[in-house]
């Protein structure tokens, strides 16, 4: 594919070469954070921009470039997450139909990020599987301040809500985090 | 207290991380899938979907013929019962005898 550049109302130019490695860790990065699987992220950001190829023309900026991306992206990976809870749920049918239900990505034991150093990762570990199991729009405006430390209006434009409604739901997640980590230790404790 | 400051050390685990970096040839893979239209989502449902709805069919026929058999059955044993009868009459034996 030749590379094609787009045009911007703001009468700005961009190559989608240049937009792909402009944007491309912050797609992955986020995506990772959300699925918590290095090959489903990488399938994820491939989806995003094509995604962003074919939209790019009715792109109206009314917000910047790089929230639209964040926007995208956060719905492709919430997106993913529910089919995969869907095909989990199932997945117990689908097993007496196929003998090899390797299709069917169950749950890694554990999730190490990446860019998490070396010292924490295994405090990380508990971090991301606690995380797991917020709700949708908690875990969001975790990942998005958290890891991607973004501010809580950025946050507000990509979640389509209030700065304070992106506090707030900063605030329940960590209490959240909190209680399931407080329970998660109990147990190793009593094994 | 312990477990205080545990839960405080895991939710500031990823202070000082570093994003994940994507793949260095990621563009090219992007323009690999569009020139070959393919944009299907990682995760593949259609053969589940498949799978439940040939479970519903066959939930389905089995309910059918069930009850299609029970309303013969019925239908079979209340014409026994009148033929029986008629022949009881017939042959002047009381059905409704009091012993």
């Amino acid at each position: 594919m030749r590379d094609c550049k787009f045009y911007l109302s703001t009468n700005s130019n961009i190559s989608f070469n240049d937009l792909v490695n402009e944007n491309k860790n912050r797609v992955y990065n986020t995506a990772i954070s959300f699925v918590q699987n290095p090959e489903d992220a990488e399938d994820l950001t491939q989806e995003v921009f094509i995604e962003v190829y074919n939209s790019l023309s009715k792109f109206k900026e009314q917000s910047s470039l790089s929230t639209w991306i964040y926007k995208i992206t956060v719905n492709k990976s919430l997106d993913f997450l529910r089919k995969k809870k869907r095909q989990k749920r199932f997945g117990f049918l689908s097993s007496l139909f196929y003998e090899d239900s390797s299709e069917i990505k169950h749950d890694q034991p554990h999730f190490d990020h990446p860019g998490i150093l070396l010292e924490n990762k295994e405090k990380a570990r508990y971090l991301f599987a606690a995380i797991d199991t917020l709700p949708e729009n908690q875990k969001t405006a975790f990942i998005l301040f958290n890891i991607e430390e973004l501010s809580q209006k950025e946050i507000a434009q990509i979640m389509n809500t209030s700065p304070k409604a992106v506090e707030s739901l900063i605030q329940r997640a960590k209490q959240g985090l909190r209680l399931k980590l407080a329970l998660r230790r109990a147990q190793d404790d009593n094994f | 207290m312990e477990q205080n400051n545990w839960i405080n050390e895991v939710l500031e685990s990823t202070k000082g991380m570093q994003k994940a970096e994507a793949s260095p040839f990621l563009f090219e893979k992007i323009s690999n899938r569009i020139q070959t239209g393919k944009t299907a989502s990682p995760v593949k449902t259609n053969n589940i979907k498949w799978v439940f709805v040939l479970v519903a069919a066959v939930i389905l026929i089995v309910n059918i013929i069930a009850i299609s058999n029970y309303s013969n059955s019925e239908n079979k044993n209340s014409n026994e019962t009148e033929l029986v009868s008629a022949l009881g009459s017939e042959l002047g034996y009381n059905s409704n005898y009091n012993y």
